[in-house]
């Protein structure tokens, strides 16, 4: 039987979107560091078997450790690593075992491991760079709620439990003058359908990804709008493919550290509902 | 009754381990891997009523309850463009009912979904509403030879079809005949349960049981029905009963603190009557007989209601399963989810519970 693909998938889109650093490929020395929280309540719970809306409902959380660092003397290229711990959490009925009330099943697990490496193409007034990221489950979705008998099925599962491959490219700069800045990627998501602790015969189709923000930094406030999401390049049943924007505020407290919260609504989705989420980071940044 | 409520949790890490190791190891344990589920209070139940109560009736519709007015509702039976003849209430309030004792079980039951129930409807086979409707006495309409199917058009969306043979009793074949409905329990039909009137298909699903129907088409095509559509999932167009046992009481994951613990259920295999019930509460090594409480005449298309009292051993967590034997040999699978998937629940229910 499929498993909750919906909540899977609203559990792995909780990344915290302000900590790409977009085309801007960190110096030897650089490094940005991240601790964060985002929290992620879809418009409805869809029953993955009907497609049918549900009376359950979802609430995803996820806190995670984000590092971007440069890691070459003689030229920009940076490495980056992202490491989530994901809890969610169904609210379910079963009104002929709990009348009119409800349960609640909460899966809490590492989500997925994100390896990036990224490299500058051009740093001109115009930046340039390509990048490439990893991302590897670090869960066991046969293990989510094993031990639940006849309720295991209502366990989310963390994430779609496979290995992904991310080329990207990134282009971006400010305008001369203005504390205004934008950063456009665009990339290609390979999904391998390789399974780490899963036995399953789901099958996911590749992705256009892109990512957008525009930005303006006034003084120590930097106040972004973020739109990113993910085109299917075929059509199928479980695949989610999204749209969201939504703002982000960052602000410098003292020195390198700063503080950001960020908001965002799906404004477009499929194969799932469309849902909002929030977050907040504290992050310490240190130039070359 | 009992009311407890309860938590649980599963560390996929062994706690006693980690704690060990250190308290940063044990958070690690807990982090890596942990289920926890909350449950709320439930009724422990002694005995399952035969006749399932109007409102506890389990309800599942493709679309929601259509905003139907009874007095108004009508049923126009077509063929070949032409409408044959219109029911509407009055009409089969003026007709001379019978009453027959029915279960149905939803397709898409399982261990989490227990959609079962059984009840005393109040109507006719609908051959003879047909007959009386279009031919306009009990001799009997003749359905013309090259309709392949009756085609069921719902008002809430709904859309379904069965071979003309479910209008006469399938026999050997556990299916039919097809009844038109309008009481239930001695009680009007409620609009959610179908009214101003519903079908009823022994041997098939809930799923071939349609309500509010609008349209029923003499068809001269075969058609796929709603659930069949391989976008919702292709569940079985033919949906006839599998054997199948579920535990009512106590619910899974239930704690529980007696000496003595009544385990409660249904049996059913369609027109099949169910010859045995068979609990285990060790993991499937040994099978005792569980007491037959309730069970239909055979070939009634009635449930079976069964009750085991178990005498516990020690505290400890259990795994409870019951396992049906039909009529005709069929044993329920013993994989508690069962293993026919889209033909529907064919498996022997199990539930999970802590003794304290």
């Amino acid at each position: 039987m499929i498993r909750p693909i919906a909540a899977a998938v609203a559990l792995i889109l909780m990344l915290p979107a302000t900590a790409h650093a977009g085309a801007w490929t960190k110096e030897w020395g650089a490094y940005y560091f991240k601790v964060g929280g985002d929290y992620y309540k879809p418009g409805a719970y869809v029953d993955p078997e009907t497609g049918e809306e549900t009376s359950d409902s979802f609430f995803g959380q996820s806190y995670g450790l984000y590092l971007e660092a440069g890691i070459f003397p003689l030229w920009p290229i940076q490495v980056s690593v992202h490491v989530p711990v994901s809890i969610g959490t169904v609210t379910f009925s079963d009104p002929k075992t709990f009348g009119d009330e409800s349960a609640r099943a909460t899966t809490t697990r590492f989500g997925d491991l994100r390896v990036g490496v990224q490299g500058a193409i051009l740093k001109k007034a115009v930046q340039l760079s390509i990048g490439f990221d990893v991302k590897i489950p670090m869960y066991s979705n046969d293990r989510v709620g094993a031990e639940f008998s006849t309720y295991r099925e209502v366990f989310p599962i963390p994430g779609d439990g496979q290995i992904d491959l991310n080329p990207w490219v990134h282009v971006g700069g400010g305008i001369p003058d203005v504390p205004l800045w934008m950063t456009l990627g665009v990339g290609y998501l390979h999904r391998t359908s390789t399974f780490v602790g899963w036995d399953t015969d789901l099958d996911f189709v590749d992705s256009l990804s892109f990512t957008y923000t525009f930005g303006g930094s006034p003084g120590p406030v930097h106040v972004m709008f973020n739109l990113d999401g993910n085109k299917n390049f075929a059509e199928d049943t479980v695949t989610r493919e999204r749209v969201a924007l939504g703002p982000s505020f960052a602000v410098n407290v003292w020195k390198g550290l700063s503080v950001s919260a960020r908001f965002q609504g799906e404004v477009w989705a499929r194969n799932a509902t469309q849902g909002v989420s929030f977050g907040f980071g504290l992050s310490y940044h240190r130039p070359n | 009754m009992t009311k407890r409520s309860f938590d649980f949790e599963f560390a996929l890490f062994s706690r006693r381990d980690a704690l060990k190791a250190g308290g940063a190891a044990a958070v690690a344990g807990t982090v890596a891997g942990c289920d926890a589920l909350n449950l709320p209070a439930v009724d422990l139940i002694d005995e399952v009523p035969p006749i399932t109560p109007q409102e506890d009736f389990y309800l599942q519709h493709c679309c929601g309850t259509p905003s139907i007015d009874p007095a108004t509702f009508t049923l126009e039976i077509t063929y070949e463009g032409e409408v044959l003849a219109t029911i509407d209430r009055d009409f089969v309030e003026s007709l001379e009912a019978r009453t027959r004792e029915h279960t149905l079980q939803c397709i898409g039951a399982r261990p989490r979904f227990l959609f079962i129930g059984n009840a005393v409807w109040t109507g006719l086979p609908f051959s003879e509403v047909l007959s009386l409707a279009i031919v306009g006495d009990d001799s009997g309409y003749v359905v013309p030879d090259d309709v392949v199917e009756l085609r069921f058009a719902c008002a809430d969306g709904y859309y379904e079809n069965l071979p003309p043979t479910d209008l006469d009793d399938g026999g050997d074949d556990g299916t039919g005949p097809l009844w038109l409905v309008w009481g239930m329990n001695d009680e009007e039909l409620s609009v959610s349960h179908g009214a101003p009137f519903r079908f009823l298909t022994p041997g098939r699903y809930g799923t071939q049981n349609p309500k509010w129907v609008t349209t029923l088409e003499l068809a001269k095509e075969l058609s796929t029905g709603y659930w069949a559509e391989d976008f919702r999932g292709s569940w079985s167009d033919e949906a006839r009963y599998l054997t199948n046992g579920m535990i009512l009481s106590p619910p899974n994951m239930a704690a529980l603190g007696a000496d003595t613990i009544r385990i409660v259920g249904s049996a059913f295999a369609g027109k099949r009557g169910v010859t045995r019930v068979e609990v285990t509460t060790d993991g499937r090594r040994t099978w005792t007989d569980a007491e037959i409480t309730y069970q239909g005449d055979p070939g009634s298309h009635v449930w079976t209601l069964w009750r085991y009292d178990w005498v516990l051993d020690s505290p400890g967590d259990y795994a409870i399963q019951c396992r049906v034997t039909d009529e005709d040999g069929n044993v329920s699978d013993p994989d508690p989810a069962g293993t026919a998937d889209k033909d529907g629940y064919n498996g022997g229910m199990e539930i999970t519970v802590r003794i304290t």
